[in-house]
């Protein structure tokens, strides 16, 4: 487990909540669109075209500079994706047998990390967001708390599952008490 | 309109030097986000293999993007 999440003695992870797969999707679409931009240069008139060529001198090979520059776009844009996919991939609710931790990551650095006992939850809301969200299955879980603190996970893949997964260990500590 | 007219009539004169420039900066930006990465692989840990091995393909594919890069470069 991350160094930072430090699991209780006894404290078992049961299910771990991520965005769904489909946003991870939207928000890295375009970079595969500016990646193959370049290609679509010869879709611009042509008249148009000569004079950008005309407006660039240099010398050496065409094909390597138009290479050589497509490589840097390239470099930019897998960094850029790879910013994205921290950002999903961290952006992460565990469930565990005696708390959930609710990690949000905004951007490289920033995180916050907070956690709440299931003896502390007051109701979970689920709401699928339209048409798509429900063939796909995707949607908002919110968790409010004893402390009138409300804890929302956007774009919760399997949101109903995750509202399960609460309920019965809200269920089973609430009946058995926090032992296991 | 007219900085664009004035761009495409001046133009601009590329040099390998200017795209050295262009190549170093971008390479900076890297080595920028492989410290980022590096904070990064450090507080997750070879425990999240998941998040290691995305870091990992991560300067896998940067390494062959700057060879490339490098190559185009040479062969301008």
């Amino acid at each position: 487990m991350s160094n930072w999440l430090h699991l209780e003695e006894s404290e078992k992870i049961i299910y771990i909540a991520r965005k769904h797969w489909f946003v991870f999707l939207c928000e890295t679409f375009f970079i595969f669109i500016f990646a193959i931009l370049p290609f679509f240069f010869h879709l611009i008139p042509e008249n148009f075209r000569m004079m950008l060529l005309d407006s660039v001198r240099f010398e050496g090979s065409g094909v390597a500079l138009f290479l050589f520059f497509w490589g840097v776009w390239l470099f930019l844009l897998w960094i850029i994706f790879v910013t994205f996919w921290t950002d999903y991939y961290l952006d992460v609710w565990y469930v565990t047998n005696h708390r959930i931790i609710d990690v949000e990551q905004r951007g490289l650095f920033n995180r916050t990390v907070s956690s709440f006992r299931f003896d502390q939850i007051q109701d979970v809301t689920v709401e699928i967001p339209g048409l798509l969200a429900t063939v796909i299955d995707f949607g908002t879980v919110k968790i409010r708390t004893a402390s009138e603190e409300t804890f929302k996970f956007k774009t919760a893949a399997h949101p109903s599952q995750l509202k399960e997964k609460i309920m019965a260990e809200h269920h089973r500590v609430h009946y058995e008490g926090d032992r296991n | 309109m007219n900085s664009i007219n004035g761009f495409l009539s001046n133009g601009i004169s590329l040099s390998k030097p200017l795209l050295m420039i262009i190549f170093a900066l971008a390479f900076l930006f890297w080595l920028i986000m492989s410290a980022v990465f590096v904070f990064h692989w450090r507080n997750y840990g070879m425990k999240e293999r998941f998040v290691a091995l995305a870091d990992g393909i991560y300067f896998l594919v940067s390494v062959v993007l700057i060879a490339l890069v490098i190559g185009f470069y040479t062969a301008i």
